[in-house]
């Protein structure tokens, strides 16, 4: 049954996903733009600016990976109000855990497409004396990045209404402290990225040079 | 006859080269003045009246009553912490802190100490316009910072650069660079992890240091910022005679090797990923997806 999820969540969201390899390619192939010999000329910083440029670009990719991932894959379950879930011989759960499954091993398949494109990159380029490349962490962070975010989408799509409306009081209440002088908004963002959230994967400096 | 006539042409003439003296320098002045107010209408319009905000310690900040309400309504936590960490600082009454708004683009700030002075400004547009909250950090930050620094001139030859205002998040890029870029013997072995080395680079055994200013400043600001904690700034002004480093160590209360180690890890590191924000966003996923699979309450209607 798992193998069938698969076939159909793939079926659905190849295009997307050669889309976002595509993307990933072209992300790490632009991080390392600058970093080629250029005889009389010290690129030190220029190689260091290019790379955190390209490196903003990665976390944006894994966010909107995991929600357009998350989309297809629920999208249709939705859309069939769950009925066709609900006649299964399974349980609720397992059935969920098993399209969130497929929809991971997908993103993992995107996960290694940016780290083959990341060693490529740094195969091809010559960064000057004290900087590095850093494809193995780039890698994995952008990895993580994509499990942190998969299972975001996935818990908001299978909650469905009840996280809907938590996130839309959320909004609500933040912008009604904002109103009368509280700044709930910057709390919430910092408590959202702050190092003992999940998403702090995703702040910081994505550098795939760097010294 | 001839002699009196000789005396009175005396008389008048001395106090009148005098006179052409005196009026030659007050039209030196005048002019000068005129140029000055030529240069002050390009300014913006300065805020007025000004109202003074006394801060424990004998901190006076000079400020419109306008900015002063907003600035007490708006952000008593910079308030708070100009409190805790510069309180007692400086002698009262030998810091004046001019604070100049205009509520849409620019704040400026002048700090006198004694008989020096130094100036600071902030402006913003559109989007990034400053607000009350932005000029009141800039009150608690960065006006005891100067004027700290007008009165240490140790630490601004060590320093070398403009320390006003700058938090470490400011520095550490230029400052990763100038790690990989400055020359001499010692700055080489500190870029291949030698701490001893990077010690003698920064100006440690009294020598005097390979490193760039901005190297410097990024580790006197990761020592106020990062390491610190409250009351850093009267811990440096403890002992203004001491070697920098020394200062450093008191400040943050650390070995002096173990806050360069410490420094070198943040500049050439600032954001890699560690084992223990892997670990939390590993737990994080599981927890959401069983969330997610707990809340998965569909049901077909």
């Amino acid at each position: 049954m798992f193998q069938v999820i698969l076939k159909q969540v793939w079926r659905d969201s190849r295009w997307m996903l050669l889309f976002l390899a595509a993307c990933a390619i072209v992300i790490t192939q632009g991080a390392v733009r600058l970093a080629h010999p250029v005889p009389g000329t010290d690129l030190y910083e220029s190689v260091l600016v290019e790379s955190q440029f390209w490196g903003l670009m990665m976390p944006v990719l894994a966010f909107f990976a995991a929600l357009l991932l998350a989309i297809i894959t629920w999208w249709p379950d939705r859309r069939g109000w769950w009925v066709y879930a609900l006649t299964l011989p399974v349980e609720r759960a397992r059935y969920a855990m098993m399209r969130a499954t497929a929809g991971g091993l997908l993103l993992g398949g995107l996960a290694l497409v940016f780290w083959i494109g990341a060693a490529i990159a740094a195969g091809q380029a010559v960064v000057p004396d004290g900087l590095h490349f850093y494809v193995g962490g780039i890698a994995l962070r952008f990895a993580l990045a994509l499990l942190v975010c998969h299972a975001l989408w996935t818990m908001l799509s299978l909650t469905g209404r009840p996280a809907a409306w938590t996130v839309v009081a959320v909004v609500v209440i933040a912008i009604g402290c904002e109103l009368v002088g509280v700044h709930a908004i910057s709390w919430i963002f910092n408590a959202l990225t702050g190092q003992w959230s999940p998403l702090h994967v995703l702040g910081g400096r994505w550098m795939l040079i760097d010294a | 006859m001839r002699s009196r006539a000789l005396l009175l042409l005396v008389a008048l003439a001395v106090p009148s080269a005098a006179s052409a003296q005196r009026i030659a320098e007050l039209k030196a002045t005048d002019a000068r003045l005129r140029h000055e107010l030529d240069s002050l209408r390009h300014l913006p319009k300065p805020v007025a009246p000004m109202d003074t905000l006394q801060l424990p310690g004998g901190w006076v900040v000079a400020t419109s009553p306008e900015l002063r309400s907003m600035v007490e309504a708006e952000a008593p936590e910079a308030l708070a912490e100009a409190r805790t960490r510069y309180g007692g600082l400086l002698e009262p009454g030998s810091t004046m802190i001019r604070v100049m708004y205009d509520s849409s683009k620019w704040a400026m700030l002048q700090v006198t100490v004694g008989g020096g002075a130094a100036g600071l400004s902030r402006e913003g547009r559109g989007a990034d316009r400053l607000r009350s909250g932005a000029v009141a950090r800039l009150i608690a930050t960065a006006a005891p910072w100067a004027a700290w620094t007008l009165a240490d001139s140790g630490l601004r030859a060590w320093a070398g650069g403009d320390v006003v205002g700058q938090h470490f998040d400011d520095y550490v890029d230029a400052a990763r660079v100038r790690l990989q870029r400055d020359t001499g013997a010692a700055v080489s072995e500190c870029r291949n992890g030698v701490l001893s080395a990077c010690e003698l680079a920064l100006g440690g055994g009294g020598r005097v240091p390979e490193f760039n200013s901005v190297v410097r400043l990024s580790l006197l600001r990761f020592a106020l910022d990062r390491v610190g904690g409250d009351a850093a700034l009267p811990r440096l002004y403890a002992d203004p005679r001491s070697p920098i480093l020394d200062r450093l160590a008191v400040l943050t209360s650390l070995p002096g090797d173990s806050l360069v180690a410490q420094w070198h890890r943040a500049v050439l590191h600032p954001d890699a990923l560690t084992a223990g924000s892997s670990a939390i966003a590993l737990l994080g996923a599981l927890v959401l997806l069983a969330i997610g699979m707990k809340g998965a309450t569909w049901r077909a209607v």
